[in-house]
């Protein structure tokens, strides 16, 4: 279980966060959503330890999350960011690679299988030896996919879930790219592993999460089951939206 | 999208055959290696042929005097601290391109060198007057300390200049190591200004870059510097592999960026800082024997740091050969040599990556 209890965060005299509380249970995707410049990703960066917040705490089972090691928290979470660039010719199996090089993936299989499957799971079988560069943009953020997904490519181990935090993971992909990558995050959590997604589009949110956390100005504005959460009444809010568009969206869907 | 894997975009190997390149480059670079350091010592006005290198090794008496004397007293010293300079170097550029995330980072260009050869000049210059010059307490290590620290303080500055929020502007690091390397050739120049007619000499050398003048004692000097990088370096290549993707990744992937960052900037100050004490200013050695390397091998720093000491040290004991022998009796400052060769190997990596770099 993964908890964030009022978590506010500042930088100088911006607020980023306001307050936030989140949670994020083990077998089930979550979801973040919000208009831009909400804190869905400041909020994910606390959430990972990779951001210490000034007030409030997060906590990965009852232990509070900038007391582990990096190392420690690499065997529990990994991080699928919003953009990488990487400006050396690696190739995709070593980009892959790289989240295998510390035995993270303790398991039954030997990292080689891991590698091979996370890439098969993507559905970039056969690209161990492309060279990264020469990949294009939808296809990067797949590697990076698998990347993540191979450094914690057993959703449970010893009776600990690990958890896949992921940074607007559809965000350069086609609709049917889209739909894989969530695909595979549910399926992870339903193996009894934690999924965290930040998300942009309403709509896959409503049909892929299972539980939704709505952001607006620093603070989770809503919170609740995918079906309940997201009303016209919240997106008039949160999204500042009046009839008009309100009708175009019921138009579109 | 999923389209099958063009050849033209492989890397041209299967798993098996790329281990095979592997180790074959290992062998080869250790191969050259060896041809290198024997070329170095039979090179020069005096003869010493491979026989007699051979006899010297296994301690035959029966060679010459005075050849045994230039062997041990000169050929060696210099093939040895050229070896170490060259090695050091390579590596320094090495860590310095990863941890920069970009494969234009060279102690030489970025100003680092010249930060280390500043403050050497300071401990010639201010070295008598305060008690810390060569006959101060530190001794031997007053100079490559002081480079050390100069190479030190030029990385941190340049770090923290070109990063921000965890990223590294390539552009920003660039000009900031021009600024830095400007100010310390003027400083340079000012203590030149009021140099006598010895440390004149002492300063030409700087600024060139040289390796006339090896001594066992500078070997000495600066092989505690070059031993901690040896021991230090396969402890952090993982790190640095994760570290090319980027800061925030590679603690997500379970590194300590804090100490890996500054593990990275140690090193790569302690080897520049060794190497300019000794050698003065050699440029491009950094950039073009590790971007070698990672056009057979590819960036994985585990085989790339100590493939890449290796080929530094065949490079600057190749170029220190031809540097003494082709306008011979006299020498050529094998800075100027490295720079003939180095600025194009720079400029066509420039070229070639003017897209991504984003300059």
């Amino acid at each position: 279980m993964l908890v964030a209890e009022a978590v506010s965060l500042r930088i100088g005299p911006v607020v980023l966060l306001d307050g936030a509380d989140f949670e994020a249970e083990p077998g089930r995707l979550t979801v973040i959503i919000g208009p831009n410049g909400a804190g869905k990703s400041t909020l994910l960066s606390c959430l990972t330890g990779e951001r210490r917040p000034d007030r409030g705490s997060v906590r990965l089972d009852g232990r509070d999350i900038c007391s582990f090691t990096p190392a420690a928290l690499a065997a529990r979470r990994a991080v699928l960011p919003q953009s990488s660039n990487l400006s050396f010719p690696f190739t995709v199996g070593d980009v892959v690679g790289i989240g295998l090089d510390r035995r993270l993936a303790s398991g039954p299989r030997p990292d080689d299988d891991i590698l091979r499957l996370a890439l098969q799971r993507v559905g970039l079988a056969g690209y161990e030896r492309r060279l990264y560069q020469t990949l294009s943009g939808g296809e990067r953020q797949r590697a990076h996919f698998a990347r993540v997904l191979a450094q914690v490519w057993e959703p449970e181990v010893d009776g600990a879930p690990r958890y896949l935090m992921l940074d607007e993971p559809t965000a350069s992909l086609d609709l049917k790219h889209q739909i894989d990558i969530l695909d595979i995050a549910r399926d992870y959590a339903r193996a009894g592993g934690g999924v965290i997604a930040v998300l942009h589009d309403i709509d896959l949110a409503q049909v892929f999460a299972d539980r939704i956390v709505v952001m607006k100005e620093g603070r989770v504005a809503a919170a609740g089951p995918a079906a309940s959460v997201v009303t016209e009444a919240l997106l008039k809010s949160v999204y500042q939206l009046d009839d008009r568009m309100i009708a175009l969206k019921r138009l579109s869907a | 999208m999923t389209d099958t894997p063009s050849e033209a975009t492989t890397v041209p190997a299967g798993a098996w055959s790329f281990a095979l390149t592997r180790r074959a480059t290992v062998a080869l670079s250790t191969i050259a290696f060896v041809l290198a350091v024997i070329l170095s010592l039979s090179t020069g006005p005096v003869e010493v042929s491979l026989q007699a290198l051979g006899q010297l090794i296994v301690g035959d008496d029966s060679v010459p005097a005075r050849n045994r004397i230039v062997l041990m007293e000169i050929r060696l010293p210099r093939t040895i601290l050229a070896a170490l300079v060259g090695s050091s170097l390579a590596v320094a550029g090495a860590v310095m391109q990863g941890l920069f995330r970009n494969p234009l980072a060279d102690p030489g260009i970025i100003g680092v060198s010249s930060g280390a050869a500043l403050a050497a000049v300071a401990v010639i210059v201010l070295g008598g007057s305060v008690g810390l010059g060569t006959a101060g307490v530190l001794g031997l290590w007053a100079l490559p300390v002081a480079a050390f620290f100069g190479g030190l303080a030029t990385t941190v500055l340049l770090y923290g200049i070109a990063t921000r929020q965890g990223r590294t502007s390539v552009a920003t690091m660039l000009l900031a190591g021009i600024a830095i390397a400007a100010l310390a050739t003027s400083m340079i120049g000012l203590a030149i200004f009021h140099a006598t007619d010895q440390q004149l000499r002492d300063f030409t050398f700087w600024s060139m870059g040289s390796l006339s003048g090896a001594t066992w004692s500078k070997i000495i000097s600066i092989l505690p510097f070059c031993t901690i990088l040896l021991v230090g370096l396969p402890l952090i290549a993982r790190g640095l592999n994760a570290l090319l993707l980027g800061e925030a990744e590679a603690f997500h992937l379970g590194f300590d960026t804090q100490r890996l960052k500054r593990a990275a900037i140690l090193l790569s100050a302690g080897a520049t800082g060794a190497a300019v004490s000794v050698a003065g200013i050699i440029g491009f050695v950094g950039i073009i024997a590790p971007h070698l390397v990672r056009l057979v091998l590819g960036p994985d720093h585990r085989m790339l740091l100590p493939v890449s000491a290796l080929s530094g040290a065949i490079l600057i004991l190749v170029t220190d050969t031809l540097s003494r022998t082709i306008v011979a009796p006299a020498e050529l400052p094998i800075g100027i040599l490295m720079g003939v060769i180095g600025a194009p190997v720079f400029l066509s990596i420039l070229l070639r990556r003017r897209s991504v770099l984003d300059l």
